[in-house]
């Protein structure tokens, strides 16, 4: 029931999928912006008004989560993907239709952005299936694709306005958007014929069933916790600096196309920083304290954050635009990579609905936050300052927690050896050597890809897993 | 016996290339401590110089210079003056040509900042015999105007009769112009080659994404990087298959 990812071969056309499912799912909701102003002007509403699209979007995207997890563990990542590309079709064509602001925000705020999550939370899914080895490489490749495709997107968008008018341009996207399901094609499933639901016994079904398809038990493990609080504090300070970057260039006197000048910027050192990120989050120092490089560049994002104020000038502010990016480009490559090396791939997939749904809420949080502070204090600086103050917090949390995980880890790795060598049980697992690293977790098991669970396995893949109740 | 000072200006202009305007005081009640000139809220110049008499450059006399202005002698109380630049209304579009689609509403735009401001607005279509003025209000055109901007909205555009150019006339106390915008209307069906175009190209990407694989099947083999490992049995209908892959196992 186990299998090696190949780590290579057909993966690498998987990553080139996600690339492009995980690109639309982020930058799809902020490129749409350009079209704002003009149907402002025809449905006559106010800015905040069409600025709730993008939010229900993002909302929709991060919330629907949990049921993209679902229906990963029940269908595997191609259908739901699929079907996510078909659903961002629709939502898109039907808006082109609409006639009034509510129409577009069930259109493209809840069907298309419900579409997204059926394509962003599969295709990180997937990744993990394909590789181990080279996971962190792969991740950071396929989160790439979230700045290539806003710097693609925005131009495209303006070019489309200018020549088909707002309805044409979500016309297209909707077709656009359809790329998605050539995305679904590529994740080939991996690992065994998906079966129809075994049959179990009843004590059996109950006990696992609705773990299975959204396994609740991750509330208890240990690494999955200390991810999930550092995480939700750490998005309050994430999204608000480059919401109000260009307005506060504009806000120190810098002319409209040199303050969207320092977001390119921003966009170029992320995409860049992403996978250069991912090749050294895979390497033999960094892989198997991973956690703390990852708590490591969330502080260091804080800290631009905190310097920004010091920048004065048009000068200052591509400096921190590019420490910016590339800060940024280095926790988004590693966001998921870290939740997969905590709780192992198998569990991964309830994982990332489950966080992404708590993340949510913060995440729509934070730039509203960010511009309250803005108007009660008529000044940038405390918004800043708070974003930094949260992030730096955030990363002072992780690593303090993660270092606690790890030796808990250890420890148990060490018990576990023992009550082994005094056990006889042709099923047990061997730790793997590998280049100097042990992590003994990542044994690939189950999941629709592979067998559905029975409780043997389950048994087998709790121990596997680590011995994770806290 | 106290006379209050009186402020001379130059004359109000109306036309000019090198105009500079002047303001004198006479009688002064306490000693001038300076100058000031501004036009409406905004300061353009300002000195502390003692004389009776101070003067401002406005260059040419346009649009953009034309404005109420202001001149202050820094007495206590000051004292000021008022010099009125005027012209005719300086019309310009928002943009020269705008786009709209077939059967949606057009909205032309003009503005116009100059002083004074304008007291009527009417729009043309031009035609090649007469042009053909536009009337407000009813179903098909509606003006709105403001002041200093004013916005033709066509319903329901048709892509025979609306395409062409207009014209937005500005009127004040001084005269009449005014500016040309271009309408384009884009046909209906417009974005449906590109959409097919892109329809297609999903299509055909997806189905060759499905041929290969299923002409893989038979004799499939993952690549496994790290060598020495059994190859997978792809999609094998056993699934009690006990293929339990051990690494390094002994």
């Amino acid at each position: 029931f186990a299998y090696t990812p190949p780590d290579g071969g057909w993966g690498w056309a998987v990553v080139f999928g996600a690339f492009i499912s995980i690109g639309f799912s982020y930058a799809f909701p902020k490129a749409i912006a350009i079209f704002f102003k003009e149907i402002q002007d025809v449905f006559g509403t106010s800015y905040s008004e069409i600025a709730w699209v993008s939010s229900i979007m993002l909302a929709t995207t991060y919330g629907g989560g949990p049921i993209s997890s679902i229906l990963v563990n029940r269908f595997g990542s191609r259908p739901v993907v699929i079907f996510g590309g078909l659903l961002c079709g629709i939502g898109m064509i039907s808006a082109a239709f609409c006639t009034s602001i509510l129409q577009l925000y069930i259109c493209v705020g809840v069907i298309s952005g419900f579409g997204l999550a059926l394509n962003l939370q599969p295709s990180v899914i997937i990744i993990g299936k394909y590789f181990l080895k080279r996971r962190p490489i792969a991740n950071g490749l396929a989160m790439a694709g979230s700045p290539v495709m806003l710097f693609t997107l925005a131009p495209l968008n303006q070019f489309l306005f200018d020549n088909f008018g707002w309805r044409g341009s979500f016309f297209i996207l909707g077709a656009i958007l359809l790329n998605c399901c050539v995305a679904g094609a590529l994740f080939r499933p991996i690992g065994m014929a998906a079966d129809p639901v075994r049959k179990q016994t009843v004590k059996q079904a109950e006990k696992t069933k609705f773990n299975k398809y959204l396994d609740f038990s991750l509330f208890k493990h240990r690494g999955f916790l200390i991810y999930l609080i550092g995480n939700v504090l750490m998005f309050l300070g994430f999204f608000a600096p480059i919401v109000f970057l260009a307005p506060y260039a504009k806000h120190l006197g810098i002319d409209e196309y040199s303050a969207a000048f320092l977001l390119s910027i921003l966009a170029i050192v992320d995409m860049i920083a992403r996978p250069t990120t991912g090749i050294i989050a895979n390497s033999k120092w960094v892989r198997p304290k991973i956690q703390y490089f990852f708590s490591f560049s969330i502080a260091f994002n804080g800290a631009c954050h905190l310097l920004c104020p010091l920048a004065t000038g048009y000068t200052g502010l591509v400096v921190y635009s590019v420490f910016f990016g590339l800060g940024f480009g280095m926790v988004c490559a590693m966001l998921f990579e870290t939740l997969m090396d905590l709780v192992g791939a198998v569990r991964f997939t309830s994982a990332v609905g489950l966080v992404t749904i708590v993340e949510c809420c913060t995440i729509l949080l934070g730039p509203p936050i960010g511009g309250t502070l803005i108007d009660t204090f008529g000044d940038y600086k405390y918004m800043f300052i708070k974003c930094g103050a949260v992030m730096v917090l955030a990363g002072a949390f992780l690593f303090i927690m993660n270092y606690y995980n790890y030796r808990m880890l250890a420890k148990e790795e060490r018990e576990r050896i023992a009550t082994e060598e005094t056990m006889k049980d042709n099923k047990h697992i061997r730790t793997e050597t590998e280049d100097g690293n042990i992590w003994a977790k990542e044994k690939m098991q189950d999941g629709p890809e592979v067998e559905p669970l029975t409780d043997e396995k389950e048994g087998l893949k709790k121990e596997v897993n680590g011995k994770s109740e806290v | 016996m106290n006379t209050d000072p009186i402020v001379e200006t130059s004359p109000n202009v109306t036309y000019g290339l090198d105009v500079v305007i002047s303001c004198n005081i006479s009688e002064p009640q306490s000693p001038i401590t300076g100058h000031m000139w501004k036009k409406g809220d905004k300061i353009l110049t300002s000195d502390k110089e003692p004389s009776e008499y101070t003067t401002y450059k406005i260059g040419e006399v346009n649009g953009d210079s034309s404005g109420v202005y202001e001149c202050i002698f820094e007495t206590n109380p000051p004292v000021s003056g008022t010099v009125y630049v005027t012209v005719k209304p300086h019309v310009t579009a928002y943009k020269k040509s705008e786009h709209g689609n077939e059967g949606d509403t057009g909205v032309l735009i003009c503005k116009c900042n100059s002083y004074p401001p304008v007291s009527q607005w009417t729009w043309y279509k031009i035609k090649s015999d007469v042009n053909e003025a536009i009337i407000n209000g009813t179903e098909k055109f509606i003006i709105k105007s403001s002041g200093n901007k004013a916005e033709l909205r066509i319903a329901s555009l048709d892509i025979e009769k609306d395409p062409g150019e207009y014209i937005c006339n500005a009127t004040n106390e001084l005269g009449t112009s005014g500016a040309v915008v271009g309408l384009r209307v884009r046909s209906r069906l417009a974005a449906l080659w590109p959409f097919l175009g892109i329809v297609a190209e999903v299509l055909i990407l997806v189905t060759i994404i499905f041929i290969y694989e299923k002409r893989r099947k038979p004799d499939e083999v993952l690549d496994d990087d790290d060598g020495g490992s059994a190859p997978l049995k792809s999609n094998p209908p056993n699934h009690k298959d006990k293929n339990v892959r051990q690494r390094n196992a002994n």
